[in-house]
This record gives structure tokens, sequence and C-alpha cells, in this order.
């Protein structure tokens, strides 16, 4: 069996980013020609090399423009990788595949789409951005044996959990994967989904199984799923008071945006009754402060003065954060 | 010496209720004392000596198991021990047990008998009752467990019927189900033109489950359903052994060789047979409660499946309806790519009063349009979808973006029900010298669309016009533009601008922001691009319909 090697990913992603995407599809296809399962290919060489366009952005090393062209050329050679597939036959299971509601990255669903034709499943692919009501719609129109939910961001598990429930209301099984989703299954198990798939490989043999789940029930009897429900509510006059606070004559534009993002972060993290969520998220702003200029303890700041008094979980969540950006004093 | 012991003892057997006897084989007579007698309910005095009579006592049930034992402890002697019921004169009924020796003599004949007997009515009774007891304890321990089982089931069944809305998954759920431990196979069969019969064999495998169809063909399918409408499915349920003679005769190619018994349960939903349920075993037969677990689970297939057909014709129309107000897919147009975002704030019906729709002209250009219509939902949309044809209509009936909106206003103040529509709509020409279009931009009280300039820059399109549907003598300004290749020309709804953070909308400048970081790319990929920027951008859920459409002019080479 032959390895995708780190050497290998490298020079992917270099060919994706400077849109030669000729020489990508050829790095592919040369892999799979030695030896590799395509879907081995899809999660060693394309997730691996999506992982290293995040952080070559993240980092500065990219501009946003390179990041879209890499993804663009990802995108067709997932196609070329698809086309591989053996022929389905009149009666291969369908697979409902979507991301999470809110989640526009199309390339998560897209590898889910090549892996499971490569496992003899015909899958219906959800638009980008399409809404859990649209998704239980399409599951009662069309009856897929699953439904596969991929969500990239650990922020956006909400609109996952949102689509979870979309397909197990419809009496359908829900599996998730994706890098949302951390890398156990807790966070699937608090959603309530019937599996959790760590990679594009594991995910095949958990929709081979999903005729057996029976239907979960996410219990969200922690006091932070009720704050989240209220969060949710409010985010409009949170939004209001966090802008109020962050605008003043030296504004940076992106203020408000992060502040956004981090509350988008706090209500998942009560949702899942995970903090890790929030912290993570915090984290990758203060590793972009150099490059955005943004100050993390001011945009947690703002967020913890626009909380409403009645959110103790969601306070305190953010109060720790707060605390965790200020580098210990030495007792000065 | 036999004599002189009893009365020995007398007393005391006495006082305890013990009866004492001998017997003389020699003379076959048989000796009581009189508490022997009080036990027989006799009269002291009243028992005659002879065996017959003693014989005459035991309780006939009991008889024989007593005279064979005290027959063969006769023969060879030794000791003995029993308890059986005796029947008095006066017909009473009463339990005694008994001990007793037999002495053989030395020509191995019995010599002499005695023993002991006494009254143990009420231990016997006791001992009955617990007996008793027990078996009706047991018997209301498994019919409570088949109770249990039974609902577990129907809830099992009633758990997997839940939820979805789609005939075929409900068919193979259902069949599965019943295929778990309830039965060996399954088929359910609804009335449809097609036979969308789901047959299950063998339990827990998901590999043998198949369509009752591709089992003997659609033909053995349909002939099945045939007999089993001819057949009185009411009559022969409680007989299995009729089906027996109908499946193997007539149900051949679907019903698997070996069956030992089938049940068939009509489907019935709002007072109508809508098909029917089959369940067979290969061995052993129903309990009698099975006919009513597959009852109930029946009645509850019934209703989720009719719930599906119901489900299945609205769908259809929500169908019928969005195809009205938007093309299924964009079409091709030679040298223009396209890329829409269209979301529809009513989900699950997939309805808004926004609309859009792409058709190519014989001069080799392209009309786009994109339209809304005040108000939401199943009205707004009917609307939207008669705005869409009327506009498509007068478009190529005009060849004029400005005409065909004054067409539409037209029609729309002839109707007294008329909604308020901004829309607008823009011709795309043919491709001139060096691959450049000319496109006439018309608007009606729409947001004015973005001409998006392939070096980056992105301006809006003046162009102005009266709301439709509103004004008799409206006036729409034809705005021409030049489209280079690499240009594109953005039309979007309100939703997309007025999309809400807190008191702040989205806007425009955010708009040409998020286009300006895609301004290379496809159509397709500006859209997602715009939708991904509108959910990043705040933490609200969506408010309004959203509907943009991109068309780009492609660059040679």
């Amino acid at each position: 069996m032959a390895e995708v090697t780190d050497e290998l990913v490298h020079r992917y992603t270099d060919a994706a980013g400077a849109n030669d995407y000729p020489a990508a599809t050829r790095l592919a296809q040369k892999a799979v020609t030695n030896g590799a399962s395509v879907t081995i290919v899809l999660r060693d060489l394309v997730c691996k090399s999506q992982g290293l366009v995040g952080r070559r952005w993240a980092e500065g090393e990219w501009t946003v423009q390179q990041e879209h062209t890499a993804s663009a050329v990802t995108s067709l050679v997932i196609e070329d990788l698809a086309r591989l597939a053996p022929p389905l036959t009149q009666r291969s299971p369908e697979v409902l595949v979507t991301s999470a509601e809110g989640d526009w990255h199309g390339t998560g669903p897209a590898i889910l789409d090549a892996a499971l034709l490569h496992h003899g499943r015909r899958s219906i692919r959800m638009p980008l951005g399409a809404a859990a009501g649209q998704v239980a719609g399409v599951i009662h129109d069309l009856g897929p044996e699953c439904v596969v939910v991929s969500c990239s961001l650990p922020a956006l598990l909400p609109g996952a959990r949102r689509m979870v429930v979309a397909a197990q209301d419809a009496g359908t099984p829900a599996v998730v994967g994706g890098r949302g989703f951390g890398t156990d299954d807790r966070r699937a198990e608090r959603l309530g989904a019937n599996g959790w798939a760590a990679d594009v490989v594991e995910l095949a043999d958990l929709v081979e199984a999903t005729a057996g789940f029976s239907m979960p029930s996410a219990r969200f009897d922690y006091p932070g799923a009720a704050e989240y429900a209220t969060l949710r509510q409010e985010a409009g006059v949170v939004t209001d008071r966090v802008r109020a606070l962050l605008e003043g004559p030296d504004d940076h534009s992106g203020a408000v945006d992060a502040a956004v993002w981090l509350l988008k972060a706090l209500a998942a993290s009560l949702l899942l009754d995970d903090s890790d969520i929030l912290s993570e998220d915090v984290d990758w702003f203060t590793c972009r402060a150099p490059i955005t200029g943004l100050s993390v303890s001011r945009l947690l700041e703002a967020l913890l003065h626009a909380l409403p008094e009645t959110l103790t979980v969601a306070k305190t969540r953010v109060r720790a954060e707060v605390e965790r950006a200020q580098p210990p004093t030495g007792g000065k | 010496m036999t004599d002189q012991r009893v009365p020995e003892l007398g007393s005391l057997l006495t006082q305890a209720g013990i009866g004492v006897w001998t017997w003389d084989p020699a003379s076959d007579t048989v000796i009581w004392d009189a508490e022997a007698e009080r036990i027989y309910g006799l009269e002291e005095g009243g028992f005659d000596g002879t065996m017959e009579a003693f014989v005459s006592f035991i309780h006939p049930a009991d008889a024989e198991d007593v005279l064979e034992l005290l027959d063969k402890v006769g023969r060879t002697g030794g000791l003995y021990s029993v308890q059986h019921r005796i029947v008095w004169p006066d017909g009473t009924i009463r339990w005694v047990e008994g001990q007793g020796r037999i002495e053989t003599g030395s020509n191995g004949g019995p010599q002499r008998g005695y023993g002991i007997v006494y009254d143990v009515t009420d231990r016997a009774t006791l001992e009955r009752e617990r007996d008793q007891l027990r078996v009706s304890a047991a018997a209301a321990v498994r019919s409570s467990t088949a109770n249990r089982e039974a609902l577990d089931f129907i809830i099992h069944a009633s758990d997997a019927l839940a939820g979805s809305l789609n005939t075929e998954r409900l068919l193979e759920r259902l069949a599965t189900v019943m295929t778990d431990d309830f039965a060996d196979f399954c088929i359910v069969d609804l009335k449809l033109d097609e036979p969308v019969g789901w047959l299950m064999t063998g339990a827990r495998n998901a590999a043998s489950s198949k369509y009752a169809s591709e089992a003997g063909g659609p033909s053995a399918m349909l002939n099945a359903r045939r007999r089993l409408e001819q057949a009185d499915v009411g009559s022969h349920m409680d007989d299995p052994t009729a089906w027996l003679v109908l499946d193997t005769e007539e149900l051949g190619g679907i019903v698997p060789d070996a069956v030992s018994s089938i049940l068939v349960e009509p489907l019935t939903s709002r007072g109508r047979t809508i098909g029917s349920l089959l369940v067979g075993r290969t061995i052993g037969a129903w309990a009698p409660e099975t006919r009513e677990i597959l009852q109930a689970v029946a009645r509850r297939a019934a209703v989720a499946l009719d719930q599906a057909e119901l489900y299945r014709d609205r769908s259809a129309v929500a169908d019928v309806f969005q195809r009205a107000m938007i093309p299924s897919t964009l079409p091709e147009v030679a040298g223009v790519s396209l890329g829409v975002l269209y979301r529809p704030a009513t989900e699950l019906i997939r309805l808004g009063g926004d609309l859009y729709d792409v058709f190519p002209t014989p001069a080799g250009g392209c009309m786009l349009v994109v339209g809304d219509v005040c108000g939401k939902g199943v009205v707004a949309a009917g609307h939207a979808g008669l705005a869409r044809s009327a506009l498509r209509a007068a478009a190529q009936a005009t060849g004029s973006p400005a005409e065909a909106l004054g067409v539409l206003n037209r029609t729309l103040l002839a109707d007294p029900t008329r909604p308020l529509i901004t829309a607008v709509v823009v011709e795309v020409g043919p491709a001139e010298q060096g691959g450049s279009r000319t496109a006439t931009v018309s608007c009606a009280g729409h947001p004015m669309p973005l001409a998006i300039r392939k070096d980056g820059r992105i301006e809006s399109i003046p162009a102005s016009g009266t709301m439709l549907g509103f004004d008799a003598d409206p006036s729409f300004s034809s705005v021409p533009i030049r489209l280079d290749p690499g240009d594109a020309i953005a039309m979007f709804s309100d939703g997309v601008v007025e999309t809400r953070r807190g008191k702040e909308f989205f806007g425009s400048e955010r708009l040409i922001e998020a286009l300006t970081t895609v301004i290379s790319s496809q159509p397709s990929t500006m859209v997602d691009a715009v939708g991904a920027t509108l959910d990043t951008w705040t933490a609200e859920p969506m408010a309004d319909d959203i509907v943009m459409l991109v068309a780009k002019v492609d660059q040679g080479g």
C-alpha cells in the first residue's frame, strides 16, 4: 500500500496554490496509480492539503486569494477522483450529504461525496448554504438511507445540530464528521448524532452500519443549553451592544465581525457544554492578531459587557477567556 | 402381640389424631381403631373390616395409584407411605396420609400388615393452593412478559414508522421491523401503479432484503395482489392453511417455499384500504395474541404511509410552484457563465416571493430576471410564478427589458388581488468584436444591479424605475453597459443587502467588499462567497428570501 508522504502533500498544495490544476490532479492521480485507494488519497492528500492551506493563510504566508485558488483547484481534483469510482447500479443506496447550516466550506461535502461514490453510494448533495428545513424537505422527497453532516468549524456546530435534528425528525439517521467535531466523538454525541466519523475512510464504514442505528436523543440538560436558546434569540441585541462598545474613533473595522464570530463560538460552547470551542477560536484570533491588529482581550471585554446579566454560564466562560488572554502578572 | 401394642399407644395416638389399623392376610380382614374410623367419617364400630369397604373410601381419581402401590407392597412386603383423597359416606372429600408395613413370611407371601393413618386435608389444601398459585403466578409472569414484549414491539414499530414522510423508506422500515423478530418474511403491498412492495427475509440481514418485484418480477407481485384481493382477507385470517394453499399456488416466486403460516392485515387509513401487510413464518405457528399485535402495527403503518402520500402530493404542488418561479437548472448560454444563490425563508416547502429567470435570446445573448414579490409564503409564490412567466413572455415578444416590465405592470394592474413587485431585467447582447457584449438594464423599484469589472472595480448600474402593480403610467430607464470578457453583472434581491445584525444592515458596501475577494472566480463561487459572508457576518437566523444571480462574460481562449 503506497503511502501519501508529507512531501507529496506539500508539492500538491504548492501546485494548487499556484493555480496549476494539471499538476495538482496529476499528483493526486499518481498517488492512486501507486496503489493508494481513492478514499486514502482523499484523506491523506486532499484533506491534509486543506489543513496546510488553512495554516498558510492563518499564518499570513498566503493571501485570501491564494487560499481561494487552492480550494478551487482542489474541488476540480476531487471531481476527477470521484470519476474514478465504479459505476453505480439502479439499487445503490442513497446518502444525503450536507454541510452544517451556515457552513459554506464546500470542500468537506465534496470529499464526502467522492468517498461515498467509491463505496457504491449514490449521494444527494445539498447546495452550500442549505437550511435545515430545506434538507428536511429533500429527505422526505427522496428518502435517503442516511444523512451525512459535515461541519468545518466548531462555532458552526449549532448549525450541524439543526441538520441532525432535521434528519432524525424525518426518521433518518445522521452521521457527522469534519474538523468542527474535533478529534473524538464527544461533540457528536452531545449533538445527538447517530455516529461520528474520525475521517473520510471511517465514514464509509459508518454509513454501511446506519441501518442498525437507533435514534439517540440529545439531552441538553446542562444550564448552558438553556442559555444557548436565549443567546440565539438575543443575538441582535447583544450584537448592537458589542458594536456600541467597540466602535470608536480608532476602530478597526474587523472588530465587530470578530466579536460576532466569538459570539457564535460562545453559543456553540453553551449548546455543547464545551468551553474548548470558545477557547479554540480565541486562540485562533490571538494567533492571527499580528496580522489583523485586533486586540482579543478588548473583543472579549466587549462581549462580556454586552451579554445579558441572566446568562451566568456564558459570562463565566467569557470571563475565563479574558483571564486566559491576559498573561499572568507574576504577583507584581 | 399386635393387639397388645395397640391399647398401649391408643390414647396417645388418638390425642394426636392418628388412627391405627392392622391387616390379616390369611383372613383378609382389616381392623381399624376408633380414631381411624373417625378419620374416614364413620361412627365408632362403623367399619366392617373388609378390604372392599376400605377400597370404597378411596377417591376414584386416586384409587388406581393407591391400589397399585398396596398391591405391590402386599406381594413383596416392606414400608410404604401414601397420600390420597378419601370420600366420606356423606360425600365429604378429605386428604389422608397413610404409612404402613407389610411383613412377609418364610414362603415369601404377606404374613401381616399394620400402619397408621391421619388426616392431612388442611396441609394438603394449602399445598394444593400453593401449587396452584405457583402455576398461575408462572402463567401471569408468562403473560405479562408476553404483554411487555408485545408492547415493546409495537413501540419499536411506531418509532421506526415515525418521522419519515417518504413512502419507500417507510416500506423498508416496516418490513425491517416485522422481520426483526416477529416474522420470517414480510411483504408490504401498496395499491400503487408500480408494485412497490417490499419483501424482507432473514432477520437483521440487510443484504437479504430486496424488492418483492425483484424476487418474482413485477407481474408476480401484481398477480399476488390480485389473488389477495379476490380471496376475502378477513375470512381467511384465522385459517392459516387457506393462506398456505394460496401462497404456494399463487404467490410463487414471492413467498419463500417453506412457509408454515401467513397472516395478512389490510392497511386502512381515512376509511379506505391503501394496501396490505403480509407476514409469514417458515417454522411454527402464531401465538393467539399475534393478530392483535399485527393489527396495532398495521394501523400505525397505514397512517404513516397515508401521510407520506399526502406529503408527496403537497410536495409535488410545491415543486410545480417552484418550477414556475425559478428554472430547475440554469440554462447553458454560450460565452456566459452563470451562478445563482437562492434561499427562500420558508424552508420546508421551498417557496418564497423571490424569483429569477435566465433564458437565451435568439440573437446569441441571454435575458436575466430577478424579482421580488411583496409578501412571503405560498401566496407570494403564486404571484412570483405568474410574474416570471409574464416577464419571460413579454421579454421574448418585445426583446426589451423596459417594455417587458411595462407589460407585466399592465398585467398586474388588471388584477384586483395584485401584489407589489420589484424586478430587474437585463438583456445581455451577443458577443461583439473581441468578445465584449452590451447589456441593457431596466429596473422597477429593485435594488440596482452591480457591474463587476475584471480589474476589480465594482459599481452600481444606475437604472431606476417604478415599482410594478402600482402606477398606470410607469417609467423605466434603459441603461446600456458594456461588458468586456471577464466582466460580470450581479443582480440581487433586497434580502441580501437588508440582512440584519442587530439594528445594522449588511448593505451594498459590504456586498461589494465580499465580491471583491472573489473577483476572478466563477459566478457559482462568487455567489457562494456572498452567502458565506452573509452567514458569517450575522449571528441571527435568516429572516427574508434571498436571491442573487451573477452572469459573467467568458474570457476567450
